[in-house]
């Protein structure tokens, strides 16, 4: 075993050689996407020496390992490009697009934690009982369906048939209250799958933890069943769950692009998807790019927190 | 007060029904007056941690307890769950087998002593319950208590984590303690040491002690009284020295003549043959009849009565005058 500082820089390292990783494959992915950004964007009418400058403009007919090395420098300096439609910083886009989407992903994730953890540990004490097996079975329809068909689902019942919420998009006035009704829909959207996930998860690793021998000494001890699971138990639970919650984080932001799409909001999502339709691959390339460091950068988070809850990791070196 | 703190009778603790029905425990009779150390002896699987498990109502869900376990004259087998619980770290406190498991791993050392005491002494402001705790610590021999309180048991070493279970148990001042093999899992010097805190400790302990250990010595050292459990059974009980020095049931005798003494290294080392009996075997006659050196027929149908042979000491064998 590694001391904890090691630990941490050997995370670190890797993490950076994830992010070089990551834009290599981005460079050859958008090499290899059908369809000329040129006839795309310019339309057939264009003349072919116009439609070879936008290409030139736009960086494409270099080699690969020359569009990597500029993309990197770029990136390197934290310029993302520049959006060759409208001739905006990609940095702006993005930056305007990225609270949107945090929000929605943090306030998905919250929920689902919220819910799912207490949903866990309530089925695994009491294992067998009709209430374990319900939310069993609520749990693999939350988990097996898509969350864009559960958006779906959520506004045709509660903005059409019920009209409790607005249909969609995001806030038009700048009023809090509206824009956290506006979040509603989209957040449990997205959250459901993630809380049938994380009972499932939690519930697991509860009845594992509640067989352990320390679980033993705490009743022998005459601790209240209360004490037991929600602290002595949980906390040992919380630990493999929060690996899949924090691996989880990046196909959370990929459904919160789908769900953005589904219920019009702005976001890294509707930005994603107009770039691909319109073959806008600086926009494009820039703003996978962030997604991806954002990916990166929680895992590794998500690893360096394991310490704050496994004192294990920490001082495995004494 | 009159009476024994623990009396324990008829106990028998199953598992299942028809034939593959399980019997660990098949009619224990027991008693442990106030102040005195019970030794609990027998081989694995010969319902030693049952009993105690029994005892502390902490039996896994599926098995069932009948018979009396009468603490202070309570029955603890009629019991509620909470009223059983409330009687855990109050009147009854463990000391497990394996210290590497038996403390939270991802709570301090601090936390876990703190919350049991709380738990002990209701109402105790948490200054005071902070200076129990290290207190405690500092009793059971743990250097620089205050600092420990702040560790985690992985930087604790396996000594150091059972002296924390047993100041654990002290805090609670109960009147019964068990202890579970508490020095099975550790190396034979922090052994000694963990039996030497325990008799040092047993003078300003006023409860009684339930000593569970595979180590003969380790009970002649420790204990006052030793109960030799074999299969489900209590087949001989008394005062340790007398039994351990002249042991009546064969079983006892072979147990102790498998004690590692200082005989020439080539004489063969001694062992009981076979194995200890299935639970789910029913034999008509006694239970060690199979592996008994000295079975004779009606051992085999006749099932031996736990005897007083003598004013304090105990057996069920049903040739006893008969053998050498």
């Amino acid at each position: 075993m590694q001391s904890y500082p090691a630990y941490v820089i050997n995370r670190i390292l890797t993490a950076v050689l994830s992010v070089f990783g990551a834009m290599l494959v981005i460079v050859i992915l958008i090499s290899l996407v059908p369809g000329d950004p040129a006839t795309v964007l310019l339309g057939p009418l264009a003349t072919p020496e116009y439609a070879q400058h936008f290409i030139a403009e736009m960086g494409l007919d270099q080699p690969v390992h020359v569009r990597l090395w500029r993309l990197a420098a770029g990136f390197a300096q934290g310029r993302l490009g520049t959006d060759v439609i409208s001739g905006q910083s990609v940095n702006t886009i993005v930056a305007a697009a990225l609270p949107h989407t945090f929000a929605l992903a943090f306030a998905a994730m919250a929920l689902a934690c919220l819910v799912g953890i207490p949903a866990g540990v309530w089925s695994a004490v009491r294992k067998g009982s009709a209430g374990d097996t319900a939310i069993a079975m609520v749990s693999v329809v939350f988990v097996s369906v898509p969350s864009f068909i559960l958006g779906i689902v959520l506004l045709v019942v509660f903005s059409i048939w019920l009209d409790w919420l607005p249909v969609l998009g995001l806030s038009p006035s700048a009023s809090l209250r509206d824009a956290a009704i506006r979040m509603i829909l989209p957040t449990v959207a997205l959250a459901l799958g993630w809380i049938g996930l994380i009972a499932r998860l939690v519930r697991t690793s509860m009845l594992e933890t509640l067989g352990q021998n320390y679980i033993r000494t705490a009743r022998a001890y005459g601790l209240r069943e209360g004490l037991v699971h929600y602290r002595y138990a949980l906390k040992n639970a919380v630990i493999p769950t929060l690996a899949i919650i924090g691996m989880g984080f990046g196909r959370l932001l990929g459904g919160a692009v789908l769900i953005e799409i589904i219920f019009a909001r702005q976001g890294l999502g509707s930005i994603l998807y107009d770039a691909l339709q319109a073959r806008n691959f600086s926009v494009l390339q820039g703003t996978v790019f962030v997604v991806v460091v954002i990916f990166i950068a929680v895992n590794l988070l998500t690893e360096l927190s394991y310490a704050l809850f496994d004192p294990r990791i920490k001082f495995s070196r004494r | 007060m009159a009476g024994p703190l623990l009396e324990i009778s008829d106990l028998r603790l199953s598992a299942g029904s028809g034939k593959g029905a399980a019997a660990i425990l098949r009619g224990i009779d027991l008693a442990l007056a106030r102040g005195r150390i019970l030794g609990i002896v027998g081989e694995s699987g010969s319902g030693k941690s049952s009993l105690v498990n029994t005892i502390m109502g902490l039996t896994p869900p599926g098995l069932r307890a009948e018979g009396r376990i009468v603490l202070a004259g309570e029955d603890l087998l009629g019991l509620s769950p909470v009223r059983m619980r409330a009687l855990r770290g109050h009147r009854l406190a463990m000391i497990f087998q394996d210290p590497m498991t038996a403390l939270n791993p991802v709570f301090r050392i601090g936390t876990q002593l703190v919350d049991v005491i709380r738990n002990r002494h209701p109402g105790t402001v948490p200054a005071a319950v902070e200076a129990m705790a290290v207190e405690a610590l500092g009793r059971v021999g743990l250097p620089d208590p205050g600092r420990r309180m702040r560790d985690y048991p992985g930087q604790l070493s396996g000594g150091m984590r059972q002296r924390v279970m047993i100041a654990m148990a002290l805090v609670c001042r109960p009147e019964l303690l068990i202890a579970d093999e508490p020095t099975t899992a550790l190396d034979a010097t922090i052994e000694a040491q963990i039996i030497d805190l325990l008799r040092r400790l047993r003078h300003d302990f006023q409860g009684s002690i339930i000593f569970i250990s595979h180590n003969l010595g380790t009970v002649m050292q420790l204990c006052d009284e030793v109960a030799v459990l074999y299969g489900g059974h209590l087949v001989e009980s008394g005062p340790v020295r007398a039994v351990l020095r002249r042991p009546l049931h064969p079983y006892t005798r072979a147990l102790v003549g498998c004690e590692i003494d200082d005989r020439p290294v080539d004489a063969p080392l001694a062992f009981i043959p076979g194995k200890v009996p299935e639970t789910t075997e029913r034999p008509g006659g006694c239970i060690f009849a199979d592996r008994c050196a000295y079975a004779a027929a009606p051992c085999r149908t006749t099932a031996p009565r736990l005897a007083a042979q003598g004013d304090d000491r105990r057996a069920a064998c049903l040739r006893l005058g008969e053998l050498p």
